[in-house]
């Protein structure tokens, strides 16, 4: 209905045609449903699942995914073989020499193009891989275990690599020079995560079990920008924290995930206890949106994922076995994907598809299509057709009373 | 409305599938959920609605029929299969249990049935439907990748259970093999003993009995038989001594007018006597007690030692058959054959010989403490005689015995004085028939029925001759009779508990509803009407306390039961009304819902008595127990280790049994 209201806005001038196509693309991206596209199994069972994956930026096409053997593998989202199964570029397999000896923690391609791609694991290893060759190319080796480690998507002048340690410390990685430059100490407790800004190249964001998330600017030696604010407590007790130079928290639990909205403007921010906060980046004020109560139990490090420039800009947050999709600036919950049967642990959006994929401790990945209308039942808008649209699945799906049961 | 009253029935037919209890579903009920479901999917969505809430039921039996219905109308229904795969992993979780938080409710075996049959069907599902869901598919990868359900043996277990199970395996293995080696050792080790024992006693035994079959050999020749006083004369004895062979075919071979018989001067018609039962016996003399007494040892090392061990084995290793037969072969056979030693022996009759004690009287003679000094008033001497005499009609002799000792000491009444009750008269007049007295004697009733009330010790003069060997035909061995009549007096002591019957004189004479009196004779108390008291004409009782007792519990009776409350207003009220006012006896017991579930708070007797057993008082008062028991027998088994070996065993056997218990 919606889109018949701005296709007819479109026709009197009050809708410019780049608005119409980022709130098509929104509505698409709202109506997402389960396809049967998943990726390759090669053995009955399998021993490995996907603990993080990423898609390379230039043309959303290889899909990188880390394995909790330690093993690696790239996916051509573009080609779908035998209508269900992704085509694999190439894959290394856990156990083999210069892979991880644990499970990969997270996985980036380098930004720019998708000639390098970086790995990181709790043995203590940030690992450069080749992936057209799937060789190691370098490894850093830290004095910690590392959570989460990060390249900036806009950095021109720098190819720093941030490392989330687990001893309180973001490390920051030179890939020119092959070590690591300096150390951004002040988190109490292991960092979490660590995200670069997509609008200034020297701004990175850390947050860490401590409850806190912090802003750096790398070129300065001040211990950090600014800390988020949550603002749990009011009056006479913010005094007191004031005078005990308590950093601020930003959740009452720890942040399990956040992430920049690709205009880079808004930080979202998920917690522990179950809220979803939006800041804004120059002035790390909160911005009172409610999203609504949420639950989840894993303290994991969760990958959400948000739309890049549509109108109404959607967040995917996983939430134990869903996957939520809501309005950033409204709060408003616009879908839920329930598919997962254990907690997801990330989901990754692909802007040229279209597509949403999700990975969760149940070993499954699945793809979230938007649904698309064929012409004939354009008009009948009917947001909840059933699923029946092959005539194979038909035959599978009907009913079949038997006759003497009439 | 047609559409609520559809809705209800689903709901009424849904709650008695479901609370059956019955292992299969209601095949008539469940055709009319069939028929209301299938005609618009509107009822399946409030039949989904009502399945899963039984199926959230905390009672198996409910889960099993709910799962049922699942499992039905998801063959059938694509909205049904939709809506259920759409909470999959809650059903799952209810019907499988795969959550270690969460287990399947009781009873465990309609649980673990439950289990089984959720396994099948989700594979059948997934073999059907899982090409038109992909909930299904991802559902059963992962039920089958992480959950570790194992869909080709069809069993549901969760990580830890596997591991539980493996290790239990593993050791119940391990406990077997160790029994078995043990076995196996200690069969080893004894064997030899057994085979060494049992021929031993094998061959003593043929000392004592010649086999059958060396028996033929020297047919003719009765000398060859080491008792021949008591076999007689002929053969036929002989072919008794094996019951299995009978007399006619001796008879078969020893037709009229043959040689044999002609031989031995037997005519036709001439019937032998033979006496069976005397085949065994052997007669116990100088030539063969040591014999005897080797063969007595044997049985007893057969029979306490040997017997019991092999029994012990064939037990251990029973459960233990498959693999092992050739073990429990040789066990067996061991067994067998010790049982057989010990029941040949114990068809032995061994009798002793007369002379025997002549014969150990001489030789007795140098040491004199074998004899204790017996003075002639000693009572159990006296006893004796008199018994004595008594059977042999001496009974003036007797009697004036028996008077002497009585007046001697009257207070002091030896136990052993058979003859102390006044009535010497009946002895005297039974004197000559010595047998007829005793058996007097010995009938309790008459006893009883005799005016003597007062009780009185009592000895039966012949009772020492049930002590003698029965085949003895000399009564009137002098020692033995004095050796057991004295003994035997003390063992039997009689007491007579007799009381006079008074029959009851009153009445409860308690008024009844039709203005008679209760006529019930009892001693003190009236099962009706409760004690019984003084009552004056009408009924009423007499003493003033007892009437205001009786009034207040009139009046319980009366709050407790009211007027209205009579059956018969009740039924005359319910025939007109329809409305039944009785009021529950039983206020507080409520009658349960369903009656065909298994009740699962009911407590089982196993229950109810490991509560008693394992309460935790009675576990520490046992381990109390124990530990005491044990200090002691270490205390025996420390002394036993002190003292020389061998002199006490019964001390060593003590101090066995609490440690083995």
């Amino acid at each position: 209905m919606e889109t018949v209201k701005s296709t007819e806005r479109v026709r009197c001038g009050q809708l410019s045609s780049q608005k119409y196509r980022s709130s098509i693309r929104s509505c698409l991206a709202a109506s997402h449903v389960m396809s049967n596209v998943s990726l390759d199994q090669k053995e009955q069972v399998a021993t490995s699942h996907i603990t993080y994956a990423d898609l390379e930026s230039v043309d959303y096409k290889y899909l990188l995914c880390g394995q909790s053997d330690g093993g690696l593998a790239i996916y051509d989202t573009s080609v779908v073989k035998e209508g269900c199964v992704y085509g694999e570029v190439g894959s290394i397999k856990g156990g083999r020499r210069g892979t991880h000896k644990y499970q990969v923690e997270c996985v980036q391609w380098y930004p720019a193009d998708a000639g390098l791609f970086s790995t990181s694991s709790r043995d203590k290893k940030v690992k450069i891989w080749d992936p057209n060759r799937m060789k190691l190319v370098d490894q850093f080796d830290m004095d910690c275990h590392i959570n989460h480690h990060q390249m900036s998507p806009v950095a021109t002048k720098h190819s720093i690599l941030a490392v989330a340690g687990e001893n309180g410390e973001v490390i920051l990685c030179d890939l020119r020079t092959g070590t690591s430059t300096h150390r951004l100490t002040g988190h109490e407790g292991p960092v979490r995560a660590t995200q670069w800004s997509p609008r200034r190249q020297h701004i990175l964001v850390s947050s860490g079990r401590d409850r806190t998330v912090r802003m750096w600017d790398i070129r300065t030696s001040q211990a950090f920008i600014m800390a988020l604010d949550g603002n749990h407590q009011v009056g006479e007790n913010s005094k007191r924290a004031k005078k005990m130079k308590r950093i601020p928290h930003a959740h009452v639990g720890q942040v399990v995930s956040f992430c920049f909205t690709h205009d880079g403007l808004w930080l979202l921010t998920f917690g522990h206890d179950g809220e979803l906060k939006l800041w804004n980046t120059s002035t790390g004020k909160k911005m009172d949106v409610r999203y609504g109560e949420m639950l989840i139990d894993s303290r994991r490090n969760l990958r959400m994922a948000v739309t890049p420039s549509m109108h109404p800009d959607l967040v995917f947050l996983p939430c134990n076995t869903k996957v939520l999709v809501v309005e950033i600036l409204t709060g408003r919950l616009v879908n839920v994907l329930s598919g997962h049967f254990s907690t997801v642990f990330g989901a990754l959006y692909n802007p040229s598809s279209m597509n949403l994929y999700t990975f969760g401790n149940d070993q499954n990945f699945i793809t979230w299509t938007p649904k698309v209308f064929e012409s004939n039942d354009f008009e009948e808008e009917n947001w909840n057709t059933d699923l029946q649209e092959l005539p194979k699945r038909n035959r599978v799906t009907q009913d079949n009373w038997s006759s003497d049961e009439g | 409305m047609d559409g609520d009253r559809q809705a209800a029935h689903l709901k009424y037919l849904v709650e008695k599938l479901t609370t059956s209890g019955k292992d299969h579903l209601d095949e008539e009920k469940f055709k009319k959920i069939k028929k209301i479901c299938k005609r618009s999917d509107i009822y399946i969505v409030e039949l989904y609605r009502l399945v899963t809430k039984q199926l959230e039921k905390k009672h198996a039996e409910i889960r099993f029929s709910a799962f049922q219905i699942c499992d039905e109308l998801f063959r059938r229904s694509h909205c049904f299969r939709e809506l259920l795969l759409k909470d999959f992993l809650q059903f799952v979780d209810l019907a499988l249990g795969l959550d270690p938080k969460r287990p399947l409710p009781k009873p465990d075996a309609v649980a673990r049935k439950l289990k089984q049959k959720c396994v099948e069907a989700i594979q059948y599902w997934y073999d059907h439907f899982s090409d038109g869901y992909l909930t299904l598919k991802r559902a059963y990868n992962y039920l089958r990748d992480c959950k570790k359900v194992d869909f080709a043996e069809l069993t549901a277990r969760t990580e830890a259970e596997r591991q539980r199970a493996e290790e239990e395996r593993r050791r119940v293995e391990e406990i077997r093999n160790k029994k078995i080696e043990k076995v196996k050792k200690e069969l080893e080790i004894s064997s030899q003993e057994i085979d060494a024992c049992i021929a031993q006693f094998h061959n003593c035994f043929k000392l004592l009995i010649p086999d059958l079959h060396d028996f033929f050999i020297p047919l003719s020749n009765e000398a060859a038989s080491p008792e021949e006083e008591l076999v007689l004369d002929n053969e036929n004895d002989i072919q008794g001594e094996d019951s299995d062979v009978s007399n006619e075919e001796l008879e078969e071979n020893a037709e009229y007018g043959s040689e044999f018989m002609r031989g031995h001067g037997i005519m036709k018609g001439t019937n032998v006597k033979i006496n069976l039962e005397d085949v065994r016996k052997v007669q116990k003399t100088e030539d063969n007690e040591v014999v005897i007494e080797n063969l007595k040892e044997c049985v007893s090392v057969l029979k306490i030692k040997l017997l019991p061990s092999v029994r012990k084995w064939e037990e251990k290793i029973q459960p233990y058959s498959e693999g092992n037969e050739s073990l429990i072969k040789t066990i067996i056979d061991h067994k067998i054959s010790i049982q057989n030693c010990v029941k040949k022996f114990e068809s032995l009759n061994i009798v002793h010989k007369e002379n025997q004690t002549v014969a150990k009287d001489i030789d007795s003679d140098s040491d004199e403490d074998d004899f204790i000094e017996v003075p002639w008033d000693d009572p159990r001497v006296v006893s004796a005689a008199a018994s004595e005499a008594a059977l042999l009609g001496m009974t003036e002799t007797s009697s004036h015995h028996a008077a002497s000792a009585e007046s001697d000491d009257p207070g002091n009444q030896p136990s052993s004085s058979g003859l102390s009750h006044k009535s010497s008269h009946v002895l005297q007049s039974v004197g000559n028939s010595s047998s007829k007295e005793s058996e007097q004697v010995r009938f309790p009733d008459e006893y009883v029925s005799k005016n003597a009330s007062t009780p009185r010790r009592h000895q039966n003069p012949l009772a020492g001759l049930s002590q003698v060997w029965t085949a003895t035909p000399d009564l009137h061995d002098q020692e033995e009779i004095q050796s057991t009549g004295g003994i035997l007096g003390i063992a039997t002591e009689r007491v007579n508990y007799e009381r006079t019957w008074e029959p009851v004189k009153w009445a409860c004479r308690a008024p009844l509803k039709r203005g008679r009196l209760c006529p019930r004779q009892d001693r003190e108390r009236c099962p009706l009407h409760g004690p019984i008291i003084p009552r004056g004409e009408t009924g009423e009782p007499l003493l003033p306390e007892d009437a205001a007792r009786e009034q207040a519990a009139r009046e319980q009776y009366e709050i407790d039961h009211p007027a209205w409350q009579e059956p018969q207003l009740l039924a005359e009220l319910k025939a007109a009304t329809g409305v039944d006012l009785k009021v529950e006896k039983n206020r507080y017991k409520r009658k349960r819902k369903y009656e065909n579930l298994t009740d699962l708070k009911k407590i089982t007797p196993k229950e109810r008595l490991a509560k008693q057993i394992f309460n935790p008082k009675a576990v520490r008062r046992l381990n109390a127990a124990l530990a005491k028991e044990h200090k002691v027998g270490n205390l025996l088994a420390a002394r036993q280790q002190d003292t020389p070996p061998g002199p006490h065993p019964p001390a060593a056997h003590n101090s066995h049994i609490p440690l083995d218990t």
